[in-house]
């Protein structure tokens, strides 16, 4: 079957069985930011955003995201060209193996779009999906409240 | 894997013919989360509902009705009116985690009711109903009768939740207390308590006490729930009902914490739910 959604912004069709997830759909098409990590909806590293808000591709069939918005980590920016958000990020050594980043990161970029000045409370909660093994949940909070003040000065 | 056909019904009316063509081989998905975890084991005909007008919040004057696919995440009390959407956002906004949150749906949380499903206790303190509808019938059941029993055992072939019912009750007429522990914030609950009560001119003519992730559906605690009717709101005696509530469960092994810990929160969670809903009533 083919499915149709936009991603990042570009109308995309892609082939996909009934049962394939989404995770794999995206993985097999170039999208490879979004990662396996339990693979039942604990770790969030499958995370991609719907219709801008966070969910998880590795809990969600491919078909499912027929005529839907999917913003995966490859919309916010590149290796080359990293995006504003991704710098803080990097500058603030939030990142350390960096299999949770994409998912992190995504789930900021969801927060900050409907609480541009979201309390310490309010990020751990809008990054409760999302595990860092490596446990560096301190520089990443810090990173997102650099973010917002960042975004907040624009 | 076997090939499966994927079905994107565009109505009740289209998903039912659905239903009772590919009987004995389908499977509906409305949040998916658990079904995708089968996706090796999945029927022949997939039947998704996220297109069948089943997203929605409707206001009678007596009664508000949430579309089954309405998302945890949607369930605010900005969007739910009344004392018990009140309550059911509250109780949402404890579902999971947030990423999940925007994945689970309300008809799926009930369908499935897991012993981690926090709906069904709330849907059970209100003594809400449940809609369900096949392309023959029309059913309404509370969920003091759906709750009673695996939900395969209620749902028939052929049938879908469409919707849930609960009364439109005003501040004052009515409070909620719903307390929960987990041990870590992506853990399921180890323990939910939720009391809904109602009230005129200050006596209680209706409560609820329901206990959740003490067996695989949560219990309305029966005996402590009937010892506050007819009583006057100040007379209620929280430290007697709450140990009376803990007393009459039976509470099955967890790994995660014994029946004599869990016991004993019982005791505390009651206590906490039930001293919130009586000072709601008392405002």
């Amino acid at each position: 079957m083919q499915v149709n959604m936009i991603i990042n912004g570009e109308p995309k069709t892609l082939e996909a069985e009934a049962g394939d997830l989404l995770l794999d759909v995206l993985r097999r098409n170039g999208y490879k930011g979004a990662k396996k990590g339990c693979g039942h909806g604990t770790c969030g590293a499958c995370t991609v955003l719907m219709d801008g808000r966070p969910i998880l591709s590795c809990m969600t069939f491919a078909a499912q995201a027929e005529g839907h918005e999917i913003f995966t980590v490859e919309g916010l920016g590149s290796v080359n060209e990293p995006s504003e958000m991704q710098k803080i990020f990097v500058n603030n050594g939030a990142v350390q193996c960096g299999y949770c980043t994409p998912g992190m990161l995504l789930a900021t970029k969801a927060l900050l779009e409907t609480n541009s000045d979201p309390t310490e409370e309010e990020i751990k909660r809008a990054l409760d999906g999302n595990l860092c093994r490596c446990t560096g949940y301190v520089k990443i909070i810090k990173a997102i409240k650099e973010v917002a003040a960042a975004q907040k000065s624009h | 894997m076997a090939q499966s056909t994927w079905h994107h019904p565009q109505s009740v009316a289209q998903t039912l013919k659905l239903l009772n063509t590919y009987a004995g081989q389908c499977v509906v998905v409305g949040g998916a989360t658990t079904l995708a975890l089968r996706k090796d084991k999945l029927p022949p005909h997939i039947i998704d509902l996220s297109a069948a007008n089943l997203s929605f919040v409707r206001v009678a004057p007596a009664s508000t009705l949430i579309g089954s696919m309405t998302r945890m995440a949607d369930m605010s009390p900005k969007a739910l009116p009344g004392v018990g959407g009140a309550f059911l956002a509250e109780v949402a906004a404890h579902v999971a985690t947030t990423p999940l949150r925007n994945m689970i749906t309300l008809g799926g949380n009930v369908a499935q009711c897991y012993a981690w499903s926090e709906m069904p206790l709330a849907l059970l303190a209100m003594d809400a109903t449940v809609h369900l509808r096949s392309l023959s019938s029309r059913r309404r059941i509370k969920a003091t009768k759906f709750f009673s029993q695996s939900s395969s055992r209620i749902i028939r072939d052929g049938e879908i939740i469409t919707q849930i019912e609960y009364p439109n009750y005003e501040a004052g007429q009515a409070a909620f207390g719903y307390e929960q522990i987990r041990r870590t914030v992506t853990d399921y609950p180890l323990l939910s308590v939720a009391v809904f009560l109602t009230q005129d001119k200050g006596i209680i003519t209706s409560s609820h006490i329901v206990v959740g992730s003490i067996k695989t559906r949560p219990v309305l605690v029966t005996q402590p729930s009937g010892m506050m009717l007819d009583k006057a709101i100040d007379d209620i005696d929280i430290d007697l009902l709450s140990a009376k509530a803990a007393k009459d469960l039976i509470i099955s092994s967890d790994p995660r914490a014994s029946t004599g810990y869990k016991q004993e929160m019982v005791t505390v969670l009651c206590r906490r739910a039930l001293s919130t809903a009586l000072a709601g009533l008392a405002k």
